[in-house]
């Protein structure tokens, strides 16, 4: 390997190579600049629903699909009347 | 990494998440390295690899992954796609230029030793940029130290088989077109 025409690379050499050459380096403060940029991101909610986020859907969809049903009910109604 | 401080990470807590960028920082740039990226690109890919993990946090299941596995999962998927982007750029300017890509310049008066070295290192990331980005992951990964074959074979999502025979093959593929490389010198 050390000498032109004369010799080829090994797989040892190739594997020497491969472990020691490193292409890209980590740049100094990389961490602090990656928790910059996580400190800057929007605050995300939890994707895991709450109890109470339960609560909230059905406190609020039962009072309106009783109201759908109201309205239906009615529609039928006077439908019948007439 | 131990449990308690995956979970802190899952639960939100930024020191936690700080002690895995700085435990996985060394390899993961080494690994963006490897894969033929340039400097610039690489830190950017790092960044956005923890980035995407941190937000992505509860999603992550200690049960079912090593962190090692799914970080780099992430990494590989982002460097596949900036090397699939930028391939047919990249392609062109080779061929109109001669150029051999982002390779770093080399430090000026070297020693004769160090020189060859340098020439080597030059002729090994030319012999990177030819291979296709699929096999540019597997040699990367395989030459971390820090993932065993069983990982490798997660992170790119093939049988730990082929793993080993695709890296077999990759490796004969480097050395003759290295071996070429020389023959022309």
């Amino acid at each position: 390997m050390n000498k032109k025409n004369q010799t080829t690379i090994t797989d040892d050499e190739l594997d020497t190579l491969l472990q020691q050459t490193s292409f890209a380096q980590v740049p100094d403060r990389f961490e602090q600049h990656v928790m910059m940029k996580i400190d800057a991101l929007p605050e995300t909610h939890s994707s895991q629903p709450t109890w109470w986020q339960w609560l909230a859907l059905v406190g609020g969809g039962i009072p309106a699909l009783m109201q759908i049903a109201g309205l239906v009910f009615s529609a039928w109604n006077i439908a019948n009347a007439g | 990494m131990n449990n308690a401080i995956l979970n802190r990470i899952r639960q939100g807590d930024k020191p936690a998440f700080s002690m895995l960028v700085e435990r996985f920082q060394q390899p993961l740039f080494g690994y963006l390295g490897k894969m033929g990226l340039s400097q610039a690109v690489a830190e950017e890919i790092a960044q956005e690899t923890f980035i995407r993990a941190w937000q992505a946090r509860e999603q992550f299941d200690p049960e079912r992954a090593q962190i090692s596995t799914w970080l780099f999962t992430i990494a590989r998927r982002l460097a596949i796609n900036e090397l699939q982007r930028v391939a047919h750029r990249h392609e062109r300017a080779s061929k109109h230029d001669g150029s051999d890509g982002d390779y770093p310049d080399e430090k000026q008066a070297q020693p004769s030793a160090q020189l060859e070295q340098s020439q080597l290192q030059r002729r090994l990331y030319q012999a990177l940029q030819a291979l296709h980005p699929d096999d540019r992951s597997l040699l990367a990964l395989a030459y971390l130290k820090e993932l065993e074959y069983s990982a490798i074979a997660e992170i790119e999502a093939i049988p730990v088989g082929t793993v080993k025979s695709r890296l077999y093959r990759i490796r004969q593929q480097l050395k003759s077109t290295l071996n070429a490389g020389e023959a022309h010198e």
